[in-house]
């Protein structure tokens, strides 16, 4: 089956590759140590540079070689519409909690950010039970603090709740 | 004294309570780290060696011994459950080991991982009785030249884990190794693709690379899907938590076959876990009648990965112990351990200590024993975690990620690669690229390119030296034979 989305692929891994090659150029070379061999810190990078650029001709070229296929009419075009604007959707709210989440990290402490991390992500998957929320945010991020902070050792932030 | 005597007195030694208790305490922490994804089992024996400092030599080892084997373990539990591997060794175990729990074999496939990684372990622990000092002279042959044709080979194995389309396995094996690219040359020193950026001088750490690529993906990819349309993806099975032995017969080739190549890489220094895993699963993939069913929740395939990386834990005791060079990141933190307790590891070691050397043997055959005893007992209540509902588990395994890549280093410069190595993932996955190979290229490429480039400087340029090499040669054969073997079965299968 052809794929359109493919072909996009194979010109992104060979923009990525071709990027990756030529930038190689701006890597330094100590030539006192590497006495002009060809194979210094910017062999590997062009070579794989190279490599990738040749996978992305020949992805491109299998996929040309597949025979077509008729596309699924599971879903009409508008639910297929509807159902790609659903999943944007999805993605932003979970890519919001998660940046949000990542900010507060370190000022809010773990305790506290995860809390209302926790508690954001139970919303958003719907779950609506006050009780299920409130436990389940406070309980994890708790039992998660003991044990790394107090019993293995590895400190995690405590933001605000410093003392 | 003759041998077997010796080692029967370290048997002896080793049957008292207090190092029985010691090995068991041991285990259970390394089964609980193990299986924290971000916590490895280096941590965790990091973790337990101050606790060993008031102890007496042989308890405080026997400890050590039992963090590291359950450690090694521990990171099985959530690969196969969560498809999230809990120790980096475990990456190769969740290619089939999570398919199985979808298919509701979850049971099933823990206990195969427990089993294999018992045997591997025992094989281990009786190689490492038997032969370790001529093994340990093997490993020294090693130098760049031949981990230039070790790696080469290792990174072959990607046309086995690569799926139906190995274009896009070479793909994201390429991408994995340009990732490793970035950072500090090796050799010079010189900043490559860091863009300016002091944070990424140090590169992109492996843990939370495959947090991202294999965990964060996951919980993307569930509520992208099965959560939010209010259906479970599976429940998992847990009626049955053993395989019968008639059914486990037809898998003790391969076990045993892995036993030994993840012993052997793990005697080889700066190997270790993943790379023995790969091997024995490509390995397996190879030899199988059905080969086709492998990452779709094949058996052998959790066995394979299981048993080698397993046995990697006696493998790197072997220069360890011989030489005083430890086989991996856990065995340096040993090391450190043997010195505290006033055991200088290395040749003297067995004449000066040699009834303490003994008890280890010993103790590392036990620990395997109480692990396959701690780990039946507890198989039914792991698999549990399995049938926490989505919507549950989803946020909780998300929140150990950040917390397992914000413990690698305390920055959050490794929370930021995580979550963006989860989108690549994602995407990934969507359009049918295979995450193993991406972790094989970031684990192999340092190595292949210091290799290559420090063999090149001892030969002066001269590219013949990867040919001169015996040890090099074979590598570089059996590499071929890996690359083109699919090949040449495909067009045969064709013409039938």
């Amino acid at each position: 089956m052809i794929k359109k989305e493919e072909y996009y692929i194979s010109i992104l891994l060979c923009v990525f590759g071709l990027f990756v090659f030529f930038w190689s150029n701006n890597i330094p070379l100590m030539v006192a140590v590497e006495k002009g061999s060809v194979v210094n810190a910017r062999f590997f990078p062009k070579l794989m540079g190279s490599i990738m650029v040749l996978l992305s001709f020949i992805m491109a070229f299998e996929n040309f070689l597949q025979q077509r296929s008729r596309v699924s009419e599971e879903f009409g075009k508008d639910d297929a519409e509807k159902e790609e604007g659903e999943k944007w959707g999805r993605w932003a709210g979970l890519g919001l909690i998660c940046i949000i989440y990542y900010f507060l990290f370190q000022p809010l402490g773990f305790l506290l950010s995860s809390f209302l991390f926790i508690l954001a992500f139970l919303i958003f998957l719907g779950t609506r039970k006050w009780y299920a929320l409130l436990f389940l945010s406070a309980l994890v991020p708790f039992c998660i603090y003991i044990l790394f902070n107090t019993i293995l050792g590895a400190y995690l932030p405590e933001g605000l709740l410093y003392f | 004294m003759p041998f077997v005597e010796q080692l029967a007195l370290g048997f002896v030694d080793i049957f008292h309570l207090s190092n029985i208790l010691a090995i068991t305490i041991g285990i259970l922490t390394g089964i609980s780290v193990g299986a924290l994804p971000g916590l490895t089992a280096t941590m965790a024996v990091a973790i337990m060696t101050p606790i060993t400092f008031s102890l007496s030599p042989d308890i405080g080892i026997n400890l050590l011994l039992g963090v590291f084997v359950g450690g090694i373990y521990g990171g099985s539990i959530p690969a196969i459950l969560l498809r999230t591997p809990g120790t980096p060794s475990a990456i190769a175990t969740l290619l089939d080991g999570y398919p199985m729990t979808q298919k509701g074999q979850a049971g099933q496939a823990l206990y195969m991982a427990l089993f294999a990684s018992v045997c591997g372990g025992i094989i281990s622990a009786l190689v490492l009785m038997t032969v370790a000092p001529q093994l340990a002279k093997v490993a020294l042959k090693f130098g760049p030249a031949e981990y230039f044709g070790l790696t080469i080979f290792g990174i072959s194995i990607i046309s086995s884990v690569a799926g139906k389309r190995m274009v896009k396995g070479l793909i994201t094996g390429v991408f994995g190794i340009l990732l490793s690219i970035v950072g500090m040359d090796w050799v010079t020193g010189v900043p490559r693709f860091t863009f300016g950026s002091t944070d990424m001088l140090g590169g992109f750490s492996l843990i939370p690379v495959l947090i991202g690529v294999f965990a964060a993906s996951e919980v993307f990819h569930q509520t992208q899907h099965s959560i939010v349309k209010g259906a479970t993806a599976f429940r998992a099975q847990i009626d049955k938590t053993y395989i019968r032995f008639h059914e486990m017969k037809q898998y003790l080739v391969t076990i045993i076959r892995s036993g030994f190549i993840g012993t052997f890489i793990g005697i080889v220094p700066g190997t270790g876990g993943p790379i023995a895993a790969f091997l024995a699963y490509s390995e397996a993939k190879r030899f199988s009648k059905h080969p086709e069913k492998f990452g779709k929740g094949a058996p052998e395939g959790v066995a394979a990965a299981e048993s080698a990386n397993n046995a990697t834990t006696g493998g790197t005791l072997v220069p360890m112990l011989t030489l005083g060079i430890p086989g991996d990141a856990v065995t340096a933190v040993l090391v450190g351990a043997f010195m505290i307790q006033g055991l200088q590891p290395g040749p003297l070691l067995f004449v000066q200590h040699g009834r303490t050397v003994f008890a280890l043997f010993a103790g590392l055959f036990v620990a395997n024993i109480i692990l396959f005893i701690i780990g039946v007992l507890g198989l039914r209540y792991f698999a549990k975690a399995a049938n926490v509902p989505s919507r549950i588990q989803a946020p909780i395994i998300l929140l150990l990620c950040f917390v397992g890549s914000y413990t690698v280093a305390n920055s959050m410069v490794d929370v930021g690669v995580m979550l963006a190595m989860g989108v690549v993932g994602y995407f990934m996955r969507k359009f049918e690229f295979p995450g193993a190979p991406l972790v094989i290229g970031l684990i192999l490429g340092p190595i292949v390119e210091k290799s290559l480039r420090q063999s090149l400087t001892t030969s002066h340029g001269d590219w013949m030296i990867f040919l001169q090499s015996p040890i090099c040669a074979i590598f570089l054969f059996l590499t071929c034979v890996s690359i083109l073997w699919p090949i040449i079965k495909q067009k045969r299968e064709r013409r039938k």
